[in-house]
């Protein structure tokens, strides 16, 4: 049959048989492995012992090795470990699987990392997501999220949230400028208050997150700076701060949390938690992070946490300030009640990952629970903004 | 430890039977001596080696470290050693305030003019540099393939000596590697050793005119399965070489050559390490062999030598200029797929380490040693994988070192 064919009917067959296997492979982005309409599945193949010692050990943060497939595309040499503050949870760890770790240039589709976030703490297990959504529609940087079923050597191992993980890459597509990128990290109960001139308390609240080699005084010396003029500033003059923290940015993000009643974020009930500061010459930029407890009381007053914070109360205090954050409480409550968009929101990630999450038998909350968060969440929806007006009027 | 203990005071028993006691009495040999009679003494000793860094590279931190963090003691020791009845010999010597604090604890029985049993907790005969007393070694750290390939201390039993009108020196022993089971227990972690030395000129001497040492050594280590495989490390401490899993054998090659005259002294040693991966892989299957190689050639000049004497114009008694080029590298058998740097990887990436030593020698007087040493070193890592770079880093440090 072949050799009856001429010699351009045979390249073109096989330029087309190249074709077909060569596709698959090189059509797949981040906009894809985020794509939160579809209920993704991921793969993980790793020594069972490392499986079993990942468990064991899930308190620390020891890396084992593994291969990742995901869509069809298989990612070798690949990390996998324990992850996660309140919600490391043994029976379903949470994962960061990370790309770069043996091999410092290795990138999945432009990633360093990708977070495999366990849901434990959230019952209705869509809170995250969803918080990570406003922040976004309100032009905040923000991690993209979509949910995927997890396979660790063909087993299922639950429903995991796949998180973007806030790291150099991140920080650099979304601010445009290279810089430094700090985690911060709660250690005790901190509400922006001066830790002093030496940098080691700066050090211990901020882990740098940097590749590359940095001094010491390089990286904390303008964290000092930042801390102290939060503190020291003058009264009428806290817009001083804006050099070290961009004060727009800070006041956005904060307009958004305090609508979706996060009480675990900077503005926290046991001090500051949650977030990045990604720091492009002086100035640094707020990123959000983990919004797991969004949304948890539709009555959660609006300025809980905020005005025993430092940064917080003396934000308020100057007046452009605080009309800035009216208007982005305003904003927050537009995004969410346009077009009905929280309530459909809450109703599509919860129909996208329920089946999964009824056979999820890793997971520590009873199928009876994740019913009753989802409708929580409907409840908070239909009566939050209401709630919220009320209490921006005392605040103008 | 108690096992050591139990086997030192048994060999010191055998071998009390044929001693009388003449002499005896508190003497100044150098250091503290006790003597008893002929055939027997007991001599105290004790080491402190102080550290100042000068310089690091490594670490961005380092040009505004305190005076106290530049100083570190790396030894601080004490011991006694001696011989009994001119047949026991035995040394017990401890660090100062280490977790760990046991360094030597043996005795060793001349049994035979060329056959010796020495039971305890001693260096296992392997690396000539790891073979050298940490005071008496002409650099300040020792080369990387040493530290981080050759084994040190462990509790075992070893018969030596020397055959040929003192030519060849043999040493072979059985050793513990991990203290959860006894060495002659069932289940025991065991590494078998075997070392020989040939040195052809002036009968066997080591040390003076023109002395030729040749040796060959092989170790076999039982390697039970996990993260237990070599890893690299800078000078520093940094690794930039983490362990890989491991399961079955470790066999260990080494050969060197030392060459000792009045004016200079050469030493070579080459170092290779094979790791069975057993079972290793992620989806379960074997992996192949992990391989780590390393070596070091060396040279000192004396540029003025300890006794007084000095060639030119040399200012200094007992002074010695001092080089050294060590090399450490991992990879593994195979070579037929991607190489990676995991933990499980079939093939390894090859990454390895690069350092020249330059120094200075100054034996002050007998007991007091000064030693300035700079370390360039410069990481190898063809596929770019790890973060640390490849950019050349120089540290610098000056020890101060009492030994008596």
């Amino acid at each position: 049959m072949m050799a009856a064919l001429s010699f351009r009917a045979r390249f073109a067959a096989l330029a087309l048989l190249l074709c077909c296997f060569s596709t698959p492979a090189a059509a797949q982005t981040q906009a894809e492995l985020f794509d939160d309409t579809t209920l993704h599945t991921v793969e993980i193949v790793i020594h069972s012992r490392d499986w079993s010692d990942l468990h064991e050990n899930f308190r620390t943060n020891d890396h084992y090795p593994c291969d990742v497939i995901w869509n069809g595309v298989r990612m070798r040499n690949v990390a996998v470990r324990s992850r996660g503050n309140g919600s490391r949870y043994q029976a379903k760890p949470g994962l960061e699987l990370s790309f770069d770790y043996y091999a410092s240039q290795q990138r999945f589709l432009g990633l360093r990392a990708l977070v495999l976030d366990n849901l434990v703490t959230d019952p209705s297990m869509i809170r995250e997501a969803t918080a990570m959504a406003i922040l976004r529609r309100m032009g905040v940087p923000a991690p993209r999220e979509a949910p995927a079923r997890v396979f660790v050597n063909g087993r299922f191992a639950g429903v995991y949230m796949m998180v973007e993980p806030v790291d150099t890459v991140f920080a650099q597509k979304a601010f445009e400028k290279p810089g430094l990128l700090f985690e911060y990290r709660w250690v005790y109960p901190f509400f922006a208050t001066f830790p002093g001139e030496s940098l080691d308390p700066y050090a211990t609240l901020f882990e740098s997150r940097n590749l590359g080699v940095h001094s010491t005084a390089e990286l904390y010396t303008p964290m000092r700076e930042l801390f102290r003029t939060i503190n020291q500033a003058p009264d009428g003059a806290f817009s001083q701060v804006d050099q070290y923290l961009n004060l727009a940015g800070l006041v956005r993000t904060l307009g958004a949390s305090t609508f979706m009643a996060e009480w675990d974020g900077v503005f926290g009930y046991d001090g500051m938690n949650n977030f990045y500061l990604y720091r492009i010459g002086e100035q640094a930029q707020l990123i959000p992070w983990d919004r797991d407890q969004a949304f948890h009381a539709a009555d959660y007053p609006l300025l809980a946490g905020v005005n025993v914070n430092v940064l917080g109360r003396r934000m308020l205090e100057d007046a452009e300030l605080r009309a800035a954050y009216v208007q982005a409480v305003t904003d927050a409550i537009a995004a969410a009640e346009s077009d009905g968009w929280l309530e459909h929101e809450f109703a599509r990630q919860h129909a996208l990952v329920r089946e999964a999450a009824l056979a999820d038998t890793f997971k520590p909350a009873t199928n009876e629970e994740f019913e009753q968060a989802f409708a929580d969440l409907i409840a908070f929806a239909r009566t939050r903004p209401a709630f919220v007006r009320n209490e921006l009027q005392q605040l103008k | 430890m108690k096992q050591v203990t139990r086997v030192f005071l048994a060999l010191c028993l055998l071998s009390a039977a044929p001693a009388l006691a003449q002499d005896t009495g508190a003497v100044w040999d150098n250091r503290p001596t006790i003597v008893f009679g002929e055939g027997s003494r007991i001599e105290m000793h004790a080491r402190l080696q102080s550290d100042y860094l000068l310089r690091n590279e490594a670490d961005p931190d380092a040009s505004s470290l305190s005076f106290e963090d530049r100083v570190s003691v790396p030894r601080k020791r004490v011991g006694v050693e001696g011989v009994l009845f001119n047949r026991v010999e035995f040394q017990v010597e401890g660090e100062i305030g280490a977790d760990q604090p046991w360094r030597d604890v043996y005795a060793d029985v001349k049994v035979h003019r060329s056959l010796r049993v020495r039971a305890g907790r001693f260096k296992v005969p392997f690396s000539l540099e790891q073979l050298t007393s940490g005071t008496e070694l002409d650099f300040i750290a020792r080369s990387a393939a040493v530290t981080d390939l050759s084994p040190a201390r462990d509790i075992g039993v070893m018969l030596h000596g020397r055959l040929a009108n003192k030519v060849i020196k043999y040493e072979t022993g059985v050793f513990e590697v991990d203290s959860t089971a006894r060495l002659w227990q069932t289940g025991s972690i065991r590494t078998l050793a075997g070392r020989v030395t040939i040195a052809p000129l002036e009968d066997g001497k080591s040390r003076g005119s023109d002395a030729l040492e040749i040796s060959a050594a092989l170790l076999r280590t039982d390697l039970p399965e996990g993260r237990g495989s070599s890893s690299g490390h800078l000078v520093m401490g940094d690794t930039f070489f983490r362990p890989m899993f491991v399961n079955g054998t470790r066999t260990r090659m080494g050969a060197s050559v030392a060459w000792n005259s009045t004016r200079a002294a050469l030493r070579a040693e080459l170092i290779r390490s094979l790791d069975t991966r057993l079972g290793q892989a992620i989806d379960g299957g074997d992996l192949s062999n992990l391989v780590s190689t390393g070596g070091y050639v060396s040279g000192i000049w004396h540029l003025a030598a300890r006794d007084g004497h000095r060639w030119g114009k040399a200012p200094l008694r007992g002074l010695d200029l001092t080089g050294r080029f060590d090399r450490l590298s991992f990879g593994s058998a195979s070579s037929d797929s991607d190489a990676f740097l995991n933990p499980r990887a079939d093939r390894v990436a090859p990454i390895g380490k690069d350092a020249w030593t330059g120094g200075v020698n100054w034996y002050v007087n007998r007991w007091v040693k000064v030693q300035a040493n700079a370390v360039r070193e410069k990481l190898v890592d063809p596929l770019s994988l790890l973060p640390l770079g490849t950019t050349p880093v120089l540290s610098t440090v000056v020890r101060f070192q009492v030994a008596m």
